[in-house]
């Protein structure tokens, strides 16, 4: 195979990118002082315009040198003109997959493919950055028969597993699921209903998104002609007379909440989570479409997350934690779906991936916690305060309700902590308002901690934390269990020893 | 439940010395530092308030000096305990804040061992392990007990899991 380039629009759209991240000198330069013919302007619009032909300049070369190919089992990525660059990764090393497609990309039948490892630096992940869709197909398709011939063995074990769960759980789910008969063998278990939908939308609050872009555009617009005299002759008419104030907030509501949907539409519309024996597959988007896969044997833990106004409403969030989610935007799309009832959510789990077991029943934490938790130290209290009655002595009635919210939430965050070990599992439960469930395997933790502070000691408690092999570290800390608890973590973690096999490199 | 063993191999005696040395040179910098800014901040007339706060400082760094010459390294070097055994590398250390930390030998990514110009006049190293995602150290330990524990980790770390 011939080294291949990416696609030429790559030039464009990274020249455009430019522009628009230099959207603030062009404004000031060109429009701001428009009528400017001063030396200063002029030399500033000589260098920006210089820098812009630079720029493009060097994307076309950069887009000329590289080029990427697979052979011997890795990923290519030549690049550099002077200072060349052969950037190479083993196809065993990847462990997600996730194709984004902005809706610019698609008028073009274009992709963005990133394949993510899970090494910490910045090399380690691969990313096609304009790439055809069937290239991109053609490239999964790669990794995937060198999975298939590398890990024979492996799957057959999984599958195994597979067979004996999936069979009852399939007909215990009927209405989410239908088989999908395209080649591969995926099956679809979750497509957000309308009024999932619909829900989603006002829970995620995501109508109040148009606040700060409407003060934006109020700012924008002030800065070019002065809008604060016509605003607050504006404002006067509104204050005078009730009615017209009333109709003008129904009316922004109505906006808000129209473009509060319009966006979750957008975003979660032709949301669809699959999975195949291996895989977990997850899609959505409607103008911009993103895919993302991740093999089941690299999930390392589940996080079920709760907002207080999920809870009321009985919606949770399932995220898979991984050791390739290291992009800012793919922290977003680890998330299996934000808006899950909580039925659906536990089944999804059981039928996604069956070796996760979540227990209901699990251990509260002893009385003597809530003691060990009402004497820590509260520092961010005392510092607030402290910053209030120097800088700011008229605010002081913010310190005792800050000291009230902070005892209350240590009492709500004592109450709903729950821990258990079962099996090879671990699993945490913490958090009052907002809670978070986290479930690993000890096989995936690759470290364990188990503190205990002098007052700890005397109560005879200990906190304990697990480290998973993600993209930050994901560290999971629960404070203040038993000590024998604790004691019976660490041989808990000790025992993992008969799960691993072992081999020599 | 099987038994736990503890870890138990002591740090060097030396440990004390080495760092009430270091530490002595730390709060002698702290406070030449201190001394310059407050005299900065006279000679530049700087904001009351920041005066204030370098005061409070200069009065506190006896009272640390006291704490991190004196009482600090001792009780460092009586709490600090490590183990290895095939499978797990165990540290444990803290009196105040007790820490014990355990890696999985098939974990740990590279050991290193290290030493300064104040560990190197007492003949000591300071043992870093280096997991995925972490760096843990066992701190002044005795040349050859140092050499020999790190090439004990890097033989039994070779040792990788299959996942």
């Amino acid at each position: 195979m011939q080294p291949k380039r990416m696609h030429p629009m790559k030039i464009i759209f990274s020249f455009i990118n430019t522009l628009k991240n230099s959207f603030v000198f062009i404004i000031y330069l060109f429009v701001i002082h428009f009528r400017d013919v001063s030396t200063f302007i002029k030399l500033g619009r000589i260098v920006f315009l210089a820098f812009l032909v630079y720029r493009l300049v060097s994307l076309i070369i950069e887009w000329w040198k590289t080029t990427y190919e697979i052979k011997n089992g890795s990923i290519h990525i030549y690049s550099g003109w002077f200072t060349k660059t052969d950037n190479r990764v083993p196809l065993d090393r990847i462990q997600n997959v996730q194709l984004s497609t902005p809706f610019y990309y698609r008028i073009f039948n274009l992709t963005v493919l990133s394949l993510q490892t899970s090494a910490t630096d910045k090399e380690a992940s691969v990313k096609f950055e304009a790439i055809k869709k069937e290239e991109a197909k053609r490239i999964e398709q790669q990794l995937d028969s060198y999975w298939e011939g590398n890990f024979e063995h492996e799957q057959i074990v999984v599958e195994h597993e597979d067979e004996t769960k999936e069979p009852e759980l399939l007909q215990s789910s009927e209405v989410m699921e239908r088989m999908e008969n395209t080649g591969d063998r995926r099956t679809v278990h979750f497509n957000p209903t309308r009024s999932d939908l619909i829900r989603a939308s006002f829970l995620s609050l995501s109508f109040l998104g148009l606040i700060p872009i409407l003060a934006t555009i109020y700012h924008e617009i002030d800065d070019v002609i002065n809008l604060d005299e016509q605003a607050k002759g504006f404002l006067a008419l509104l204050m005078n007379s009730w009615l017209v104030m009333g109709v003008a907030i129904v009316l922004f509501v109505i906006i808000a909440i129209a473009f509060g949907m319009i966006r979750t539409f957008l975003k979660y519309g032709k949301y669809e989570i699959a999975s195949d024996e291996e895989r977990i597959y997850i899609s959505s988007g409607i103008l911009s479409e993103k895919a993302f896969s991740i093999r089941k044997e690299n999930v390392q833990a589940i996080q079920m997350t709760q907002t207080p106004l999920k809870k009321v409403v009985g919606l949770m969030e399932i995220r898979l934690v991984s050791a390739g989610s290291d992009d800012e935007d793919s922290e977003e799309i680890n998330s299996l779906y934000p808006f899950l009832p909580t039925d659906k959510a536990n089944r999804l789990i059981a039928e996604l991936l069956p070796t996760f077991k979540i227990q209901e029943n699990m251990n509260k934490l002893p009385q003597t916690a809530l003691l060990m938790r009402m004497l820590r130290m509260p520092w961010v209290c005392i510092t607030v305060t402290v910053l209030i009655f120097w800088l700011k002595p008229n605010l002081w009635y913010v310190s005792p309700i800050l000291f009230v919210l902070t005892y209350m939430g240590r009492i709500f965050d004592y109450r709903n902590t729950r821990y258990v070990i079962n099996g090879e599992f671990i699993q945490f439960k913490t958090g009052g308002l907002w809670s978070a469930l986290f479930l690993t395997n000890r096989r995936k933790v690759i470290e364990v901690e188990v503190e205990r502070s002098i007052l700890q000691k005397r109560f005879g408690l200990a906190s304990i934390s697990t480290i998973n092999r993600t993209k930050p570290v994901h560290l999971e800390q629960l404070k203040d269990i038993p000590v024998d608890a604790s004691r019976q973590f660490i041989s808990w973690y000790r025992d993992r020893r008969n799960e691993i096999k072992v081999e020599c490199e | 439940m099987n038994i736990i063993n503890e870890p138990d191999n002591h740090i060097s005696q030396d440990a004390v010395t080495v760092w009430r040395i270091s530490n002595s040179i730390g709060e002698g910098i702290a406070l030449i530092v201190l001394a310059g800014l407050l005299w900065a901040g006279y000679y530049f007339d700087w904001y009351h308030w920041i005066i204030i706060v370098l005061w409070v400082l200069i009065v506190l760094t006896p009272i640390s000096a006291i704490w991190s010459v004196f009482m600090e390294p001792l009780l460092l070097q009586k709490y600090w305990r490590y183990g290895i055994n095939e499978e797990f590398v165990q540290l444990k250390h803290g009196i105040l804040n007790e820490e014990h930390i355990i890696i999985p030998m098939t974990k740990v990514q590279y050991v290193e061992a290290k030493q300064g110009p104040l560990l190197r006049k007492y003949k000591l190293y300071t043992l870093s392990i280096g997991t995925m995602q972490s760096s843990h150290s066992i701190p002044a330990l005795p040349e050859h007990e140092a050499l020999m524990l790190r090439d004990e980790i890097a033989h039994k770390a070779k040792l990788k899991e299959v996942d």
